[in-house]
């Protein structure tokens, strides 16, 4: 989780420790269409988890998008 | 300067819109105005000017013409084509009643930037009504092209496009959006992927579209995305009568 909180945080151009478990993603000023997509493709490649947009629409925070990750692992 | 009436527009405000053209300084509009007032009796009249033309633009505001919209035109020249393979979803052309109304319902619902729908002195849902015309309209013209994003598992149409081709190789983009529970997913940016797709296998090499200026999502993926080039920016006026 560490881990993937700091690439997010890298991606979407906060601090780490700006985010946590329960930060809501629509919260962070870069969480837009071109934002969701560039984490989208990070968790595919990084993790090798393909998520559609229908699945990041029921997302809410951060750590509930490191759960489906981590359930498709 | 010439005064045109726009018919969508028209239909959709139930009263007469009339659009300036061919702005001139020169010409005196006290007089001008009167006889397109004589000829369409509008509820309203808009004109754009280019945003360095301050004095056409203080010209029309003291005349009675208020600022209502940022408008940016932009152009993208396609080179590759973008990688679609592995993703889930169809792009095809609607064909039947059934897809036109859920493509006009999305119309409807998921665009909030319009200059009708932000007016402070118009109704709320005429900006949706407004899309729903546009989109009716490509449907049925002859050269202009409307398709849908689909989900090709289940068949759900999850946006849609509009276009229409000005040469051989040039499209103009009208409006691309998706149904409004899937906006900031990045689906509108995968829709624009099939888009252009669509476009390199129709010979299409030079896109041109418009964008309103408060839409920073949709500016921010044009730019800085795809690479779009800003080529001009306009001020767009009205007068309500």
């Amino acid at each position: 989780m560490t881990e993937f909180q700091e690439k997010l945080a890298d991606l979407l151009g906060v601090e780490p420790d700006e985010i946590g478990p329960d930060t809501l993603l629509i919260s962070l000023e870069e969480w837009d269409s071109l934002g969701t997509l560039t984490v989208v493709s990070m968790i595919d490649g990084d993790y090798g988890v393909t998520i559609l947009s229908e699945e990041i629409a029921g997302v809410e925070t951060v750590g509930q998008l490191w759960e489906l990750v981590e359930s498709r692992r | 300067m010439n005064a045109q009436l726009n018919e969508i527009d028209s239909q959709v405000l139930g009263a007469n819109v009339v659009e300036i053209v061919d702005f001139s300084r020169e010409d005196e509009f006290s007089a001008f105005e009167a006889e397109y007032i004589r000829q369409f009796q509008p509820r309203y009249a808009l004109c754009k000017l280019p945003v360095e033309d301050l004095t056409g633009i203080h010209s029309m505001e003291k005349n009675g013409f208020c600022f209502v919209e940022f408008q940016v035109r932009s152009e993208l020249r396609l080179r590759d084509r973008y990688d679609t393979a592995g993703l889930p979803y169809v792009y095809k052309p609607v064909e039947t009643d059934e897809d036109l109304k859920t493509v006009l319902e999305t119309a409807a619902t998921t665009f909030t930037d319009d200059r009708f729908s932000i007016d402070p002195d118009l109704p709320n849902e005429l900006g949706g009504a407004r899309y729903r015309y546009y989109v009716q309209k490509s449907f049925d013209a002859d050269d202009e092209l409307l398709h849908k994003l689909a989900n090709g598992d289940t068949g759900e149409i999850l946006g849609f496009n509009t276009c229409k081709q000005l040469s051989d190789t040039e499209m103009l983009l009208f409006v691309a959006g998706v149904t409004p529970r899937l906006k900031a997913t990045g689906l509108g940016t995968i829709l624009n992927y099939y888009v252009f797709n669509d476009f390199l296998d129709r010979g299409i090499r030079r896109i041109r579209t418009h964008q309103s200026g408060r839409n920073y999502p949709i500016l921010n993926v044009e730019v800085g995305h795809f690479g779009f080039r800003v080529v001009q920016t306009l001020v767009v006026l009205r007068k309500l009568y």
